[in-house]
């Protein structure tokens, strides 16, 4: 059941469109993130969502009910929403049990529920003992989870994420990521995630929609968005990838060094003449594989990084039109200017759009 | 879900939609407020500038635009000469005080002298002294021949006659400099101490002397902020009465505001003042405009971020010299006339010191009971600073959160006007309101709304930069946390800012109360026969040689005082007095 739509919603300030006809849907229950770099749209997105900005076109429904167009939009307040804040939000002259409890008061809940409620979700998070505190006096990890206690015990329609990890240190936030995770499977709550660590967006989403210039790139679960790119923006804004040309002809594409038929390439339909290749997916071997399935081409090492986890390695390929950025394991080691073997699966080379889908 | 909104079909709806989203959109509660704001703006601020600025150009009998008033005020010689004689004044008091200020700023700020706290102390302590009691201590220590000074002169030399006299050119630029050089000083400690110890540092390992890089290097960064603040000072003289009043007019000589008090003398002649106050309105706008460019420059002062360390000069013997500097200061500003004032707040007769048959309580009784005329005025000084103080502060506070948080358009326009009397000398103010308020249909004149609402629009600028910044330093999102939770925009000023804010408040409203009981020049015009402040009286009684009650009279006003700021800075923090600017 389609629970949030937005329906090419726009917002300028004056010459300057922010967000351009953007569309997304959610279904009841689902975890989406907003994954992008700063400046692509997606917090005014969320605020729009939320009701402080208002669109300049297009609309915003819940349930089918319509609460933002350019002519009319519902006050945030009513709503019926809760948003946890970059900056927590939480205020300092009220306890971490009056800040849980205020939403319930706006919403005429009785007391004596309400009471019950904060004590039970205090409980989840783990605050019990630190009810009657303020919030100064928590750290940054406590004050993530009263915000989170505030948002969730209103039971709301939809719950609006701002970055909310950004302000927290590494350990904190991978900690704090699988949190949200599964109070999100525990309340099941539709809910929209703004964020631009794609770890944290990979972890915590049901589907991510990447954002480049106020427009959606491609919307897809982790895995697809990972395997399967559909953009040259994509392709490069999660994982790494090499960038390839490639000219299509009718038995398959020929590539700078290589050709592929086109039974061997993924997808089938090839409209485009760019793809991508994963630098994890490729191979390096010192002595030439056994030639199965896939393509195998002699190079040689240019640039060589030890990243700690994995080797990053710049080499090029046969004659040296083609140059290729590999990630490799740390057991991996080759020198500088070594001849070294490239195993490529055709099945890895995705073929993508080097425009922004419309 | 009962009130979320049915939506609209765009084709059917649309022109009915607009109108109606239009009508919604002016008429929320926000937009009625702000309408509200604004005609209590105009009323405060615009109109009364307007009026000055019509009744300058209007022939008092025929009411025909005429330019005869700025002939009237600029043809004679004498009044050009109150002109050139403010101008002097100014620049002279600028100069004193800078040399008084910027040493005392560096010392406390940047070096090991010793008692920096009490220092500190001693200059607040002279900020806290109103400018006109200050100069009737002074009256008392350098009068020509009673004067306490000349008096023990003649005691220890005996020479038939003391050398002092404080009714000239530079004894009048040394009382109004002994009371202005705080505004020096807190803009230099101010600018000092964000100065980071780093750049100080760096000069040193290049080779740089403890007096080169301080001269070098120090003084330059902050030089922007020294020269703003003299900007200001000399502002300041130029609208200061007080003091003028007291001692320049027995000396035998007129400034601007002297001048200007003298137009209102009867014959009254607004017209003339008005087109006399003109000059002083335009310099204090270029001057005000000037300091802000340079304070401006941003990057000039680098703010060293996290703090750090930041170590004090040693000094070595020097240190002491420094504080014997900062003890004469204090001694001539707060010491000598303070110890003058109590001595004759408690004597039958001044000049007799205190002999035991000398000694007296009647000052106080007078004061207080024997003649209801100052009790009256005592009483007037106080309420009109609690309701100036009030009013001020919430509508400082209206105003600032809109223009901060854009709730309308037009929000910038509003806190310019609200601003705008940062530029008016208190005594032009005054001529303001008594062109635009005294006369009908407002007919005000003699009542105490029309000093108050004077007070309001003297001080708001104070307020409304008070609560501008406590503003700043609030996030915006926990208002929106409010909104996103259920509760509407008014809910979220009252259950969240309010609250948060109310300490930053409170020190604006004891900032203003402490301001408006002293304040003089804005009372001035303003005050009738049943509401006379203290200040006004102080400068009448002055003139009839009534030092003894008149020193009882600052005594009170001064304990009020130190009981306002003392509560001040227990429970809102050290240095709230210093947030005029």
């Amino acid at each position: 059941m389609d629970k949030l739509k937005l329906r090419g919603i726009s917002k300028a300030y004056g010459n300057n469109l922010v967000v351009d006809k953007l569309n997304l849907t959610l279904r009841a229950g689902e975890f989406v993130s907003l994954l992008g770099p700063s400046g692509c749209g997606k917090t005014t997105t969320l605020r729009m969502i939320a009701g402080f900005v208002v669109p300049t076109a297009g609309t915003i429904e819940l349930d089918g009910r319509q609460l933002s167009s350019q002519y009319e939009s519902l006050p945030p307040e009513k709503r019926r929403m809760s948003m946890i804040f970059q900056s927590y939000a939480l205020w300092p002259n009220m306890t971490v049990e009056q800040n849980v409890a205020f939403g319930l008061k706006m919403r005429k809940v009785p007391k004596d529920e309400a009471r019950k409620r904060v004590a039970e979700i205090l409980d989840i998070v783990h605050l019990t003992p630190l009810a009657k505190r303020y919030p100064n006096e928590l750290s940054g990890g406590q004050q993530q989870r009263v915000s989170l206690a505030r948002a969730l015990v209103v039971k709301p329609e939809v719950m609006l994420l701002d970055e909310p990890l950004s302000n927290l240190d590494a350990n904190l936030r991978e900690e704090m990521r699988t949190e949200i995770r599964k109070l999100h499977n525990e309340f099941g709550i539709t809910s929209i995630y703004v964020t631009h660590d794609q770890a944290e967006a990979m972890t915590t989403s049901d589907r991510i929609a990447i954002m480049s210039e106020g427009r959606i790139e491609q919307i897809d679960d982790p895995l697809t968005l990972y395997n399967r790119p559909k953009t040259r923006y994509v392709a490069e804004f999660i994982g790494r990838s090499n960038i390839l040309d490639g000219k299509a002809n009718g038995a398959g594409v020929s590539f700078a060094g290589f050709d592929v038929p086109a039974a061997r390439l993924n997808g089938g339909r090839i409209a485009t003449d760019i793809f991508s290749l994963r630098s994890q997916n490729i191979g390096l071997h010192a002595a030439k594989p056994a030639n199965g399935e896939s393509i195998v081409l002699p190079g040689s090492i240019l640039e060589r990084s030890f990243l700690g986890e994995t080797w990053d390695y710049a080499l090029q390929v046969g004659n040296g039109d083609l140059k290729l950025r590999v990630t490799s394991p740390p057991s991996n080691v080759f020198a500088v200017g070594q001849n070294v073997f490239v195993e490529i699966d055709p099945n890895n080379i995705v073929p993508i759009q080097d425009d922004q889908a419309a | 879900m009962a009130e979320l909104s049915a939506p609209i079909s765009e084709e059917t709806t649309r022109p009915f939609g607009i109108a109606a989203a239009r009508a919604r959109q002016f008429l929320t509660p926000t937009a009625v407020v702000s309408l509200i704001l604004a005609l209590i703006l105009i009323f405060l601020v615009a109109n009364p500038l307007l009026q000055l600025v019509k009744e300058s150009l209007t022939n008092a009998k025929t009411g025909d635009y005429t330019f005869a008033n700025y002939v009237a005020a600029f043809a004679r010689p004498r009044y050009v000469q109150a002109f050139i004689n403010s101008l002097q004044l100014g620049a002279c008091v600028a100069i004193l005080a800078g040399l008084i200020g910027v040493p005392l700023a560096w010392a406390v700020s940047r070096t090991d002298m010793p008692c920096r706290n009490l220092v500190h102390g001693m200059v607040i302590g002279s900020f806290l002294i109103p400018p006109f009691v200050g100069a009737i201590g002074w009256i008392l220590l350098g009068g020509p021949n009673a004067g306490w000074i000349n008096r023990i002169y003649i005691a220890v030399t005996g020479a038939s006659a003391g050398p002092f006299n404080i009714f000239t050119f530079y004894g009048l630029v040394l009382v109004i400099s002994l009371y202005v050089f705080p505004l020096v000083y807190v803009f230099s400690k101010s600018a000092l101490d964000l100065v980071s110890t780093e750049m100080e540092e760096a000069a040193a390992i290049l080779g740089s002397g403890p007096a080169s890089t301080t001269l070098r290097i120090t003084l330059p960064l902050i030089l922007p902020a020294i020269l703003g603040s003299l900007f200001i000072v000399f502002l300041e003289v130029l609208g200061l009465y007080g003091t003028a009043a007291l001692i320049a007019i027995p000396a035998g000589f007129n400034v601007v505001t002297t001048q200007l008090a003298a137009f209102f003398e009867n014959p009254v002649r607004v017209e003339v003042a008005a087109a006399f106050s003109m000059p002083l309105i335009l310099i204090t706008v270029i001057l005000l405009g000037a300091q802000r460019l340079m304070l401006a420059r941003k990057g000039y002062v680098t703010v060293s971020g996290k703090g750090g360390h930041r170590s004090l000069m040693q000094l070595g013997f020097f240190r002491w010299v420094m504080l014997a500097y900062a003890v004469l200061v204090g001694t001539l500003s707060v010491g000598a006339p303070m110890y003058i004032i109590l001595q004759s707040a408690f004597t039958k007769a001044w000049v007799k010191g205190l002999a035991a048959d000398n000694l007296t309580l009647n000052n106080f009784y007078q004061a207080l009971v024997g003649q209801p005329s100052i009790r009256q005025s005592l009483v007037n000084t106080f309420h009109y600073a609690f309701w100036a103080a009030t009013i001020c502060t919430v509508l400082g506070f209206a105003i600032a959160y809109i223009s901060r948080r854009r709730l309308l358009p037009f929000a910038s326009v509003l806190s310019a006007i609200t601003l705008a009397p940062f530029a008016v000398p208190g005594i032009v103010l005054a001529i303001c309101f008594y062109a635009a308020y005294a006369p009908p249909p407002f007919s005000l004149y003699g009542l105490g709304a029309l000093i108050v609402i004077a007070f309001v629009t003297r001080f708001l600028p104070i307020a409304f930069v008070n609560s501008n910044s406590a503003i700043q330093g609030l996030h915006p999102e926990l208002e929106e946390a409010v909104r996103i939770a259920g509760g509407s925009q008014g809910r979220a000023v009252w259950e969240v800012v309010l609250p948060v804010l109310k300490m930053s408040l409170l020190g604006s409203w004891l900032l203003i109360f402490v301001i408006g009981t002293r304040e003089l020049s804005t009372a001035m015009f303003l005050s009738g026969p049943q509401t006379r402040v203290i200040s006004v009286l102080t400068i009448e009684m002055s003139e009839q040689g009534q030092y003894e009650i008149l020193s009882a009279i600052a005594v009170l006003l001064l304990v009020v005082t130190g009981i306002v700021v003392a509560i001040g800075t227990k429970i809102v923090g050290r240095d709230f007095m210093l947030r005029r600017t």
